[in-house]
């Protein structure tokens, strides 16, 4: 009786080491997926912020992006009022340009992205394998999608959303994501429908966020705010390296 | 007969000359009261919530190098307690102040500049006297204060809640994580000044949002006894707090407290112990414009009262031209005679500045029951748009010397004149 209990005790653990292992491994593969290691990524977003029940305002901007140093930058174009204004990546720092000031504040990666759901990092490069475990999985279906619905738990302080769901169909791509907060409120929910194939990598085309802390009751039903993002004109073209510094960016800002 | 005796019968018998002055002293000093007493209750007022926001009449802090850190154990608190300062209360508090906290209730949305977790049993006291809307701080108590949060007007009209709807709160935590909760609005306090920008609720339901380990607090508040003074209790608890911990130089001013801390290097543990005067010192021009304004109007007064009794004196002492030259004649030197019309005059101050006091008192009830409301700088020091009197004894006392001073020097240049008066011009004048 003890043998066996003995036996099934190491079966376990091996099973566990051995689904510890396999679930890193769907993480880096999903980070494989999205990122573009050895190139600079550059695309246009329009991001479309809807009020629940009313205003829409719409921000375009453009992002330059290299994964392989974690750098970014991105400009605005539109609103007239904003335009000029970026945030720049360089390390663990994020800095966040006034044309008006000519001024760089420090900022936060894990502050909203001109006041919508999407936040600033939301542009750098996904590390799920790095900043979550799977702590649970299972199959559903989502909509036309067979998915892989995994429970992440942050495995340190860095990320804003301690705790994430991801909808990840066979191809290792994201199609939903819940994000929750510490004490496990349901925060915003992304949904990505498409994306399009850039070289050997994917990017999202189109993105919808709904902030659940931002509801109104409108005619007996609950409405969101909803960011919606489309990304277009993405581009691998090769960058300098003074693409990200700041004196770029004050450049390309007057 | 004593001049003391001379002087009372002289006010008897020439009351209807000395009523005059009289009125005017209780005019002058009925003002004096009045705007002493307001402007006392104002700046006590503007203290009294101030320090509700600003962690009591002394906040202590902790740094490591220049970064506020946190408290971990009751060391400090059990250390102050023991010290000899004359403290109400001591209470621990936990502050979120990064700018990105938010109330949202059906789709609206309001920025909190300061979110502050209190022990309200501990603080009751002095949360009673804000005004409430809806709610109390009593409902901040027992159970209530798990999942309660008190709000102010201004927020709660931005959202559109009433007490019992419940908010959701939103903020980081101290590492930058997003959290956010379901809180129940306990309470909606009338205050509209800039002691407004902050929601109040339990110690401990802050800390577990901001992810701080339990029992933890940023700030000890010490709310001190009303007749001390601030600044000097606060540097008797630094010298105190300096035998045991190492604590940083007195600070007098907001700018030195920022040039203190973000100097300070050293990694251990170091105390700040921060009055309310230096934190306040940013609008202590608007206190200073307050104290000038009203000395400045006294003063007026004042000087209105003393040329009134002057001109009034100098009729009296004409008047009486022949009373002085018989009181000279019969030996009384020019010292007497001088003392003879100062002490009329002291007496009358006296007396008149007593019935000034009590028109005073009554005039500061008639203000009191004006609403300032629709002049929007005075919510800082009303309460429900009212001013409210304070009677400070040091304040009134110093009214009376200087009413008191200010009558005898106006009343020295006739005294004086009474005194050079010769017996014989005397009688020939009377005849």
């Amino acid at each position: 009786m003890k043998k066996i209990a003995f036996i099934a005790m190491i079966y376990l653990l091996l099973i566990s080491g051995v689904f510890a292992e396999d679930s890193s491994i769907l993480l880096k593969k999903i980070d494989e997926a999205i990122t573009f290691e050895g190139n600079d990524i550059s695309a246009e977003y329009t991001v479309e912020k809807r009020d629940p029940g009313g205003a829409v305002s719409t921000t375009i901007a453009t992002m330059f992006r290299r994964d392989t140093t974690g750098q970014f930058l991105v400009l605005i174009l539109e609103p007239a009022l904003d335009k000029g204004k970026g945030y720049l990546k360089t390390g663990d720092t994020l800095w966040l340009y006034d044309p008006v000031s000519r001024a760089f504040t420090f900022t936060s990666a894990k502050e909203r992205f001109q006041n919508s759901s999407f936040r600033n990092s939301d542009f750098t490069k996904s590390n799920f394998y790095g900043d979550y475990v799977i702590t649970a999985s299972r199959a559903e279906r989502l909509g036309k999608f067979d998915c892989t619905v995994m429970e992440l738990k942050a495995t340190n302080d860095n990320v804003s959303f301690p705790t994430v769901k991801l909808w990840v169909t066979s191809d290792n791509l994201i199609r939903k994501m819940e994000d929750y907060s510490l004490s496990g409120q349901h925060m915003r929910t992304t949904a990505i429908p498409t994306y399009q194939k850039v070289g050997s990598k994917w990017l999202a085309a189109s993105m919808v966020i709904l902030d659940h802390l931002k509801q109104k009751k409108i005619s007996g039903k609950i409405e969101y705010e909803r960011t919606t993002i489309t990304i277009k004109k993405p581009s691998l073209l090769v960058l300098p390296n003074s693409v990200y510094t700041k004196e770029y960016l004050e450049k390309v800002s007057r | 007969m004593s001049i003391l005796r001379l002087s009372i019968k002289n006010l008897l018998l020439y009351k209807r000359r000395y009523t005059v002055i009289s009125i005017a002293i209780v005019m002058a000093f009925s003002i004096m009261m009045l705007t002493s007493s307001l402007s006392a209750g104002a700046i006590k007022t503007l203290s009294a919530k101030a320090s509700r926001y600003l962690a009591g009449h002394i906040c202590v802090n902790s740094y490591q190098a220049a970064n506020k850190s946190i408290f971990n154990s009751d060391d400090v608190v059990n250390e102050i307690k023991k010290t000899n300062i004359r403290y109400n209360v001591v209470s621990k508090r936990s502050l979120y102040t990064r700018n990105n906290a938010m109330l949202l209730f059906g789709g609206e949305k309001i920025q909190q500049r300061r979110l502050v977790g209190l022990d309200f049993e501990n603080e009751l006291p002095f949360f009673l006297d804000l005004e409430f809307d809806e709610g109390s701080a009593n409902s901040m108590l027992g159970e209530s204060a798990d999942n309660g949060i008190i709000i102010s007007r201004v927020a709660a009209k931005a959202l559109g809640v009433r007490v019992g709807d419940d908010i959701s709160i939103y903020l980081t935590t101290d590492s930058g994580q997003v959290n956010a909760a379901n809180l129940i609005v306990r309470g909606i306090f009338t205050d509209a000044s800039l002691f407004a920008y902050a929601a109040y609720m339990d110690i401990e339901v802050l800390n577990s949002l901001v992810n701080r380990p339990r029992g933890s607090f940023t700030d000890i508040a010490i709310y001190i006894n009303d007749n001390a003074s601030i600044m000097s209790e606060a540097e008797k608890l630094r010298l105190s707090l300096k035998n045991k911990f190492n604590v940083l130089d007195q600070i007098k001013t907001r700018k030195s407290y920022y040039d203190l801390f973000l100097n300070n290097t050293n990694p251990e543990l170091t105390l700040a112990v921060i009055p309310l005067d230096a934190q306040l010192d940013q609008i202590s021009y608007f206190i200073n414009a307050f104290w000038i304004v009203s000395y400045f109007i006294i003063a007026v007064f004042i000087l209105i009262t003393m040329v009134g009794i002057i001109n009034t004196y100098r009729v009296i002492v004409y008047e009486r031209t022949q009373e002085i030259g018989i009181m000279r004649a019969m030996g009384m030197g020019r010292k007497k005679v001088i003392a003879l019309f100062v002490l009329e005059a002291v007496m009358l101050s006296f007396v008149s500045s007593l019935i000034g006091f009590l028109f005073g008192c009554g005039f500061v009830q008639c203000v009191s029951l004006i609403d300032f409301s629709f002049i929007p700088a005075t919510n800082m020091v009303t309460s429900k748009g009212h001013l409210s009197g304070y009677l400070d004894l040091g304040i009134i006392t110093i009214d009376f010397v200087a009413m008191m001073i200010c009558v005898i020097l106006a009343v020295l240049g006739p005294s004086f004149n009474a005194a050079k008066i010769q017996p014989s011009e005397a009688m020939r004048t009377a005849t």
